[in-house]
């Protein structure tokens, strides 16, 4: 399945929309993607919305790290939302919850912002 | 719930756009066999790992074939990814530890600790020049899951 991503924005916060599955052969497109959004709108407060991604892989997350490293470096931060109960089983598992936050919905993470 | 093992097969080329093929045959060869969702993710991510090493590492995106066996018995269920790279024995990899690279901000080493702890077992072989890697699930109470699967 192919790999689509759409974006939009709450107040200040821009969530981004991932939509299939995630892995080597998409990681490129995906990253392409959020650095034309993150260009556009410069290091500000991000949620990916992770509802609708069916599958991710460690490429996929190793991406969601650059993209959060790159932000953070520059002042802007990045939060998961509704990450599917495969995937947050890997995302606990090799550690990624010890780096960037995530919650059970896109509304709880644009609220974290408000903190 | 299947008794007997059936097994399929599928020999695609080691590419990157093949990675959703592969994960479409495990979910086809394990639909409506007794297996929960979480043990035949487990499954998918595990190959998916392997192959994206495989295709990056072993066959460096030169292609390469790989082919994979899938295996039921309930309450087990095996894939056998068979490929003519280099020989390269997971089973003797310790788990990674993975959080100073990911303090850092830094991915890498994830897929070998995500295989080792989604599979219940990880078999390696090298033979004729291939080697055969085998990634295993097994239902921990079958008795039980049956039930639930049947109601």
């Amino acid at each position: 399945m192919v790999l689509e991503i759409k974006q939009k924005e709450d107040g200040k916060i821009i969530v981004v929309e991932l939509y299939g599955e995630l892995d080597s052969s998409s990681v490129a497109a995906f990253s392409l993607r959020f650095r034309e959004i993150s260009g556009k709108h410069g290091p500000v407060k991000y949620v990916l919305d992770l509802k609708a991604l069916e599958f991710i892989s460690s490429a996929g997350w190793t991406a969601f790290l650059n993209e959060f490293k790159q932000l953070k470096a520059s002042g802007g931060d990045l939060k998961l939302a509704a990450i599917q109960p495969d995937a947050k089983r890997v995302y606990e598992l090799v550690g990624i919850n010890g780096v960037i936050e995530s919650y059970e919905t896109v509304k709880e993470a644009v609220k974290s912002y408000a903190r | 719930m299947p008794d007997k093992t059936e097994i399929s097969r599928l020999k695609v080329t080691a590419k990157e756009r093949n990675l959703g093929l592969i994960r479409k045959f495990i979910d086809a060869g394990m639909k409506n066999t007794g297996f929960p969702r979480k043990k035949i993710s487990a499954l998918k991510v595990a190959v998916t790992e392997h192959c994206e090493n495989l295709i990056r590492h072993a066959y460096k995106n030169k292609g390469g074939k790989v082919e994979l066996k899938l295996d039921l018995k309930y309450p087990a269920a095996k894939i056998t990814a068979l490929d003519s790279g280099p020989g390269f024995d997971l089973t003797r990899k310790k788990i990674p530890d993975t959080s100073l690279r990911l303090k850092k901000g830094l991915g890498g080493k994830m897929g070998i600790k995500t295989i080792l702890a989604l599979c219940d077992a990880v078999e390696y072989k090298r033979m004729n020049g291939r080697n055969a890697n085998t990634f295993i699930v097994r239902m921990k109470n079958p008795g039980k899951e049956k039930y639930k699967w049947q109601r």
